[in-house]
């Protein structure tokens, strides 16, 4: 059983590097686009801090939280953005395939549909914001002297890996209408916008707001809940420390909707 | 005039996208609600004021801020671009109308459109929390003024960055630099009467304080003098004319090595 599972892994593997591979060739022919896109992205986050910096000039804590807090968990929120952005870039252009029909083309593929859009296109952009959260998250362990034992990794690993798939499920949900709307961009871009807000404490909203983005739409396991975990265990409660567990079951819901749409998907007649 | 067929041209745009303008306007409320908690937040730890604003008055300029940035974004540098790279700008080079004023006249209709369907939900919402209060009524004139002057500069902003094509090709890195900077610095995420001195400074000197930072000081603090009312609406003219010059001037130049591949 396991040689199997290996067997399907290393195939899975290869596809993904085969096919995004190509993806990248056909980017390198617009170098300059990657580098003034990268400087967008840097802008669009540097700004961020900024304005966190430019509040904190201010006051000296946001309901309770200092500002190297708030720094490592916009760093660490950056980083659970980026990562589902690698993979699902690809799903941008799903109304557009919708629409023009384009999309029963992957009906005919060997392998998994939602993997083969995954392998489709990489976000090479990303990997500015990557660096730019990996920085965020340094600079902010050591002004709160945070220190990285086995534990601390391991929990960081597991909760950004629960943090990225709430906000993974969050995009293919979105994405995920489209079978039934045709056009899912308005959803995305709803996600896309709401993102931007998933780094303020949960706490500063009123009970209603904070059940609505704890579990309606789960902004607060994007990094607030994981973070808490990481930054102040003793105040943790069970509520926080099921954040990967969330990432799972929301991961595992968006999937099934996606199968749905699918399989119910029939087409534009274009 | 001949450029108002492009006001209904603009306008018929916006009316087919309808449910675009629709849900514009609820993002901005959820954004306008959570930059309520967020602000009440930071006023939770401080006396009332906080460099001189009161809560209200924060909260008042930063739920226009917001509004404003959504609706003054009508994608003209988008617009721009796409005609200047696939090479239908030759099209409307031999048309017997200027292109820039053709763009204006078009975005205008949809500003106006999109201040009804986003503007009126938001005046509706801050004066159900109570914050109208802190605004200034006799001040209102200057503060419309102010608007139109804004609209200006941030039409050029837009316009200058879409030519910006005629030289890179592409410019969708250009428009996301534009859009952060012009979302921090001119106050739409935090008030600049926020920023450090040295920093309100340096962006006195910038056009971007003069975008939704003027009309909304106007309109939101009384112990601004008169005189330096008048004094900021004159900066903001300065800008848009200097901005128009240097559009026409760059616009121009470029013009001139316009190469289009075929296709």
């Amino acid at each position: 059983m396991f040689g199997k599972i290996f067997k399907s892994m290393h195939y899975h593997v290869s596809v993904y590097f085969a096919l995004v591979a190509q993806y990248l060739k056909s980017r390198l022919v617009y170098r300059f686009d990657f580098f003034i896109s990268s400087l967008g992205f840097l802008a669009g986050n540097v700004v961020g801090v900024l304005a966190l910096w430019v509040i904190f000039q201010n006051i000296n804590e946001l309901v309770g939280w200092t500002y190297a807090e708030l720094v490592f968990i916009y760093g660490f929120t950056l980083l659970a953005l980026t990562l589902p952005l690698f993979l699902l870039n690809g799903l941008w252009d799903l109304g557009g395939k919708l629409q023009d029909g384009s999309f029963i083309n992957y009906y005919f593929k060997p392998v998994n549909m939602l993997f083969y859009i995954m392998s489709e296109k990489f976000d090479e952009k990303g990997i500015v914001s990557l660096a730019f959260s990996v920085f965020l998250l340094v600079y902010a362990s050591a002004e709160l002297n945070l220190v990285w034992g086995f534990k601390t990794i391991a929990t960081f690993l597991i909760m950004i890996i629960g943090a990225s798939l709430v906000f993974a499920s969050m995009i293919l949900t979105a994405a995920s209408v489209g079978f039934w709307t045709v056009n899912p961009s308005f959803c995305m871009m709803f996600i896309a916008r709401i993102k931007s807000y998933a780094h303020y404490p949960i706490n500063i909203y009123s009970n209603p707001l904070k059940i609505f983005f704890s579990f309606v739409l789960p902004l607060a396991y994007i990094a607030y809940y994981p973070c808490m975990v990481l930054l102040r265990p003793g105040e943790a409660t069970i509520v926080a420390y099921i954040s990967p567990l969330v990432g799972l079951v929301a991961a595992l819901g968006a999937y099934r909707l996606w199968t749905l749409g699918v399989a119910s998907f029939s087409g534009t007649g274009s | 005039m001949r450029y108002l067929v492009f006001i209904k041209a603009g306008l018929l745009t916006v009316f087919m996208y309808r449910a675009s303008a629709i849900f514009m306007s609820l993002t901005n409320l959820l954004y306008i609600v959570i930059i309520f908690f967020l602000w009440r937040a930071i006023y939770d730890g401080s006396d009332g004021l906080i460099k001189g604003l009161s809560f209200d008055q924060a909260f008042v300029y930063l739920a226009l801020a917001s509004t404003f940035v959504a609706i003054y974004g009508t994608g003209t540098e988008w617009k721009v671009s796409n005609t200047i790279i696939s090479g239908d700008i030759i099209n409307e080079l031999i048309k017997p109308i200027d292109y820039q004023m053709m763009l204006f006249f078009y975005s205008l209709s949809q500003v106006v459109y999109l201040l009804f369907w986003v503007g009126t939900p938001v005046i509706l919402l801050v004066s159900f929390v109570g914050g109208l209060d802190v605004v200034v009524v006799e001040r209102l004139p200057l503060f419309l003024m102010s608007l139109c002057f804004a609209y200006g500069i941030s039409f050029h902003i837009d316009y200058l960055i879409g030519v910006t094509a005629f030289q890179t090709q592409s410019v969708w890195g250009f428009i996301a630099v534009k859009e952060s900077l012009i979302f921090v610095l001119s106050g739409a995420v935090v008030p600049l009467a926020f920023f450090p001195e040295s920093v309100q400074s340096i962006l006195a000197f910038t056009p971007f304080a003069y975008i939704y930072n003027t009309p909304l000081i106007l309109l939101t603090d009384a112990s601004v003098p008169f005189s330096r009312c008048l004094e900021y609406l004159a900066i903001q003219a300065a800008w848009v004319f200097g901005l128009i010059a240097v559009a026409r001037g760059y616009f121009h130049v470029s013009i001139q090595r316009l190469m289009i591949n075929g296709g």
